[in-house]
């Protein structure tokens, strides 16, 4: 082990290329070769369950930390700088209500377009319980299609191959259609996961007791796929709000769109990085939320 | 209970031959007729003609909508109804809704062919369109070999549960989860040079794309190593495996049977994220199709782009749903 | 004992034909069923039992035949079948409870919801069959903190709710402990003795010679032998019955 590690060392000390060295290919390698070889060092180490537990910490920073330098070595990342160009919050003085009300316009989308794709996806999957072959057929079709285009696709068609149909929908409706039809070809398929989770017999049961169609499917059918439903629907949700920047790609002014505006304007990236940070504090929770429901669901399932 | 002789809470015999057989006027055919009938009627009475616009005349084109619609809804809800009623109505509605677009619409017609299928403008664009497609099969498959490898280790460092590691691979994959693809292509590509770190845009394409399917890939993989049962580790440990070799010859192998489906899922997931790559200014398919769009005044390359984008993932969609209906199928057959 | 005299004539079927795809599970069907009359269905396993049952109250639609209940034809295409249903109760080997609402719930829900009776009247005579099926202090249990013989009790009770005409059972106690099958039975023993029209897929041999007026047994989709369990049990001369019969005593 020790005979490892005085070997990275060397390597490290001496055969590491310098910042600008000449050859591209040696440079490449070389610093590949010397990740596989820390990686490798480190993992068997660590996998290794004789080994105290007071080493494997030390390995753990280690690693960190030889990451860590490489990066700074390598990058050419010009510290300095990130001060002035990325976390230069005087550029953004005054203008920080131009971000809020992106997110006001990203929150607005992704509310609006929500509440759209859950009603098409709930329509599609009721209506795919009746379990007629055509409609089943033309639902499919719908469903793949929209699950096959890239959201960003579907919203470029929208905003600018409509306007040749003579349909003009603006940015704003743009978006929310091009998310409400997409997402809502998702959310159907989290429905009907949750529709065929609910027993046949229960089924059965609500039709002889003389229960309709209908009265069977919000009595009996949604109330138990529901919670079924709700880890796979968040997701989704959560997927969606994430695309609403997408929608700077068709100028809808959210937040993605107003900060490439500041970005344009100041000539310094500072709104970005900004916008970027904006877009995490809102969705880390919530993905971590969808994760721990999924969890839960996957532990009940287990029982 | 029912005893037909002497209760008072039981239905009377003689009621059942009255309640059987009145079904609610809704459900009936001749209400579907006369319903039809009526549609007729007010379709050619009181639709406005061509070209009008006015808020009463438009009421009564959404009047004519809303009723097309309950009619259908009326024999589509109802499971009496045979299968032909319901594949003729269908189709009915199609025709009705074209036409009404046709008649109402201020689209020109005539153009049709020339807008948006006008191969003589797709052969213009032939080229470009081509390039754009290789560039985006370039970002998937870049991607792909990234978030694999980086996923792999990440999952890999994740099963040791060292705190220190597990910190710093949570953020990493929280990080990246949460970050919008678009965000953090234009973080890379846009504002990186200003410290120092300038790539290409292709680079900058596949550096986002694989950091965001990293995440997911990670966590496809650690779902997969938590698959496989303690004591299937235990057993390895009893017959003396060393770990690299349980990992190698137990872990991997049964893991990997889990993992294949969702990861072929991230993969396509992570090829359509690519048309993503057109707002930093990568020429791939769907830039292509803009830029030709912009460049002939004609829509047809975008709307030829957006079938290519069907055919390929149509396919791969289904394929991916396909394995993961398997795996269930086969876990389920495990459980019984 | 039910009432043997009463003329007329509950249930008629008339050569019900049933296939699956290519599977002809039932092939002609003709029987009748009185008043009051209790009818056990028998036979092997995938000899169409349940199909048969099934078929009677349309969750399984017929291929061809007639179907009459009360002299109404159920086949006629005027007819409002959930309408039909509400005459017939039925009782499943799995109980079937909704899971998401207490016993109470479980047998107001169709009263409410179908006959359209206020919540009430409802609650008053969902606790009074309850009652009857021994289970009045489990009202607002969930299926899940009851015992399958509890279930089906309630499940019973839910069918009886809606007051109907015909009670149809498929193989009501077979996903029953032993220990638990007796008080199913007592039940269902109790109806016959108050005179409900009923159609039993049952193998419960005591049960089936005690309170069931005719045995149907089926094999291959027809019907192979129509009698009294007297007849069936002891002087049976169809091969398929005695062989049968040989296999489950
Ligand atoms: N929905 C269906 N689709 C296709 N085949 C079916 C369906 N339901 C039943 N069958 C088939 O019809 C045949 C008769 O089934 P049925 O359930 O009526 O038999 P059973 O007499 O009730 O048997 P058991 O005693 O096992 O309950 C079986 O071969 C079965 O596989
Ligand atoms: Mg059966």
């Amino acid at each position: 082990m020790a005979m490892s590690l005085a070997l990275l060392i060397a390597y490290a000390l001496f055969l590491l290329p310098d910042k600008e060295s000449a050859i591209p290919v040696w440079f490449y390698s070389s610093i590949s070769f010397f990740i596989v070889l820390i990686l490798a060092y480190s993992g068997s180490i660590l996998a290794d369950r004789e080994k105290p537990e007071a080493l494997k910490m030390g390995v753990a920073f280690m690693l960190i930390a030889v990451l860590g330098w490489l990066f700074h070595r390598y990058s050419g990342a010009q510290w300095h700088r990130l001060a002035d160009f990325f976390f230069n919050w005087e550029k953004l003085e005054g203008n920080w209500w131009i971000l809020w009300e992106g997110l006001g316009v990203t929150l607005f989308l992704a509310f609006i377009s929500g509440i759209g794709s859950v009603v098409v996806g709930l329509l599609i999957a009721v209506l795919r319980t009746l379990n007629s072959p055509t409609m089943n057929f033309f639902l499919k079709v719908y469903v793949d299609v929209f699950r096959s285009i890239p959201m960003i696709v579907v919203m470029v068609i929208f905003f600018f191959a409509m306007p040749f149909m003579g349909i003009s929908l603006g940015s704003i409706v743009s978006t929310v259609l091009a998310l409400s039809l997409g997402y809502g070809a998702y959310a159907s398929e989290c429905f009907r996961a949750g529709i065929e989770s609910v027993h046949s017999g229960q089924l059965e049961a609500a039709r002889s007791l003389g229960l309709s169609r209908w009265k069977t499917i919000y009595k009996i059918i949604l109330p138990q796929a529901i919670p079924v439903v709700i880890p796979p629907l968040t997701g989704t949700l959560v997927a969606m709000l994430k695309d609403t920047a997408v929608a700077s790609v068709v100028a809808a002014p959210e937040l993605l769109k107003r900060a490439r505006e500041l970005y344009t304007s100041e000539t310094n990236p500072t709104p970005l990085v900004a916008a970027a940070l904006i877009y995490l504090a809102v969705l880390i929770p919530l993905v971590r939320a969808v994760n721990m429901l999924e969890n839960r669901m996957q532990k009940k399932r287990n029982e | 209970m029912a005893d037909p002789k002497n209760s008072e809470t039981a239905t009377g015999l003689s009621d059942l031959k009255d309640k059987i057989g009145h079904i609610p006027i809704i459900r009936r055919n001749s209400f579907v007729y006369g319903f039809l009938t009526v549609l007729i009627l007010y379709g050619v009475f009181l639709l406005p003609s061509r070209g009008s616009s006015g808020t009463v005349d438009l009421g009564r084109i959404a009047l004519f909508g809303v009723l097309l619609l309950i009619w259908a809804m009326v024999v589509f809800t109802d499971e009496l109804k045979s299968e032909k009623m319901k594949t003729t109505m269908v189709f009915s509605l199609f025709i009705i809704a074209g036409w009404l677009y046709y008649r109402y619409s201020t689209a020109r017609w005539g153009e049709m062919g020339f807008l948006f299928f006008n191969v003589e403008m797709i052969q213009k664009a032939w080229p470009t369109l081509m390039e754009g497609f290789w560039t985006t099969l370039l970002l998937a498959v870049g991607a792909a070999i990234m978030s694999t490898i980086v996923g792999l280790l990440l999952a890999v460092f994740r099963s040791f549960n060292n705190a220190v590691l597990n910190f710093f691979i949570i953020a990493y994959v929280d990080f990246f989860r949460a970050m919008p693809i678009i965000v953090l292509m234009m973080l890379i590509y846009y504002a990186l040079p200003f410290m120092g770190i300038s790539l290409s845009a292709i680079m900058s394409g596949i550096l986002a794309l694989g950091l965001n399917s990293s995440a997911y890939v990670s966590e496809i993989f650690r779902a997969g190593f938590l698959s496989v049962k303690k004591g299937q580790i235990e057993a390895a440990n009893a017959l003396g495996l060393t770990p690299i070799q349980t990992m190698r010859l137990v872990i991997l192998p049964q893991a990997f049977r889990v993992v294949i489906p969702p990861l072929v899922g991230n993969y396509v997931a992570s090829a359509k994220d690519t048309a993503l790559a057109s707002s930093i200014s990568i020429i791939e398919l769907l830039k292509a199709g803009l830029s030709q769009k912009s460049l002939l005044a004609n829509p047809s390359p975008l709307i030829f782009v957006t079938a290519l984008y069907l055919a390929m993932f149509l396919p791969l969609t289904r394929f991916a749903g396909y394995l993961e209906k398997k795996m269930k199928a086969s876990q389920r057959q495990v459980r019984l | 004992m039910s009432n043997m005299n009463l003329p007329e004539t509950m249930i008629e079927v008339v050569d019900l034909h049933k296939r699956f795809k290519d599977l002809h599970v039932l092939k002609g069907i003709s029987t009748v069923v009185k008043h009051s009359e209790v009818v056990a269905v028998m036979g092997p396993s995938g000899s169409g039992k349940s199909t048969f049952l099934r078929c009677l109250n349309r969750l399984e639609e017929p291929t061809s035949g007639r179907i009459y209940i009360e002299g109404v034809d159920i086949m006629a295409p005027y007819i409002d079948i959930n309408r039909v249903r509400t005459e017939i109760g039925m009782v499943f080997q799995s109980f079937n409870l909704f899971p998401h609402l207490t016993a109470i719930e479980n047998i107001k829900l169709a009263p409410m919801n179908v006959r359209k009776i206020s919540n009430k009247e409802a609650t008053e005579r969902g606790m009074a069959l309850l009652e009857k099926v021994g289970l009045a202090e489990k009202a607002t249990a969930y299926p899940e903190q009851l015992s399958g013989g509890q279930q089906q009790r309630v499940a019973i009770a839910r069918a009886l709710a809606m007051q109907p005409q015909i009670m149809f059972f498929d193989e009501p106690t077979s996903a029953l402990d032993p220990e638990m099958i007796g008080e199913v039975l007592d039940v269902m023993r109790n109806m016959a003795k108050e005179g409900m029209t009923m159609m039993v897929v049952s193998h419960e041999m005591g049960f089936i010679r005690e309170a069931a007026d005719r045995i149907l047994f089926l094999a291959d989709g027809l019907i192979v032998e129509d009698g009294t369990p007297d007849q069936i049990f002891n002087h049976s001369k169809h091969k398929r019955t005695i062989e049968f019969l040989g296999k489950i005593l």
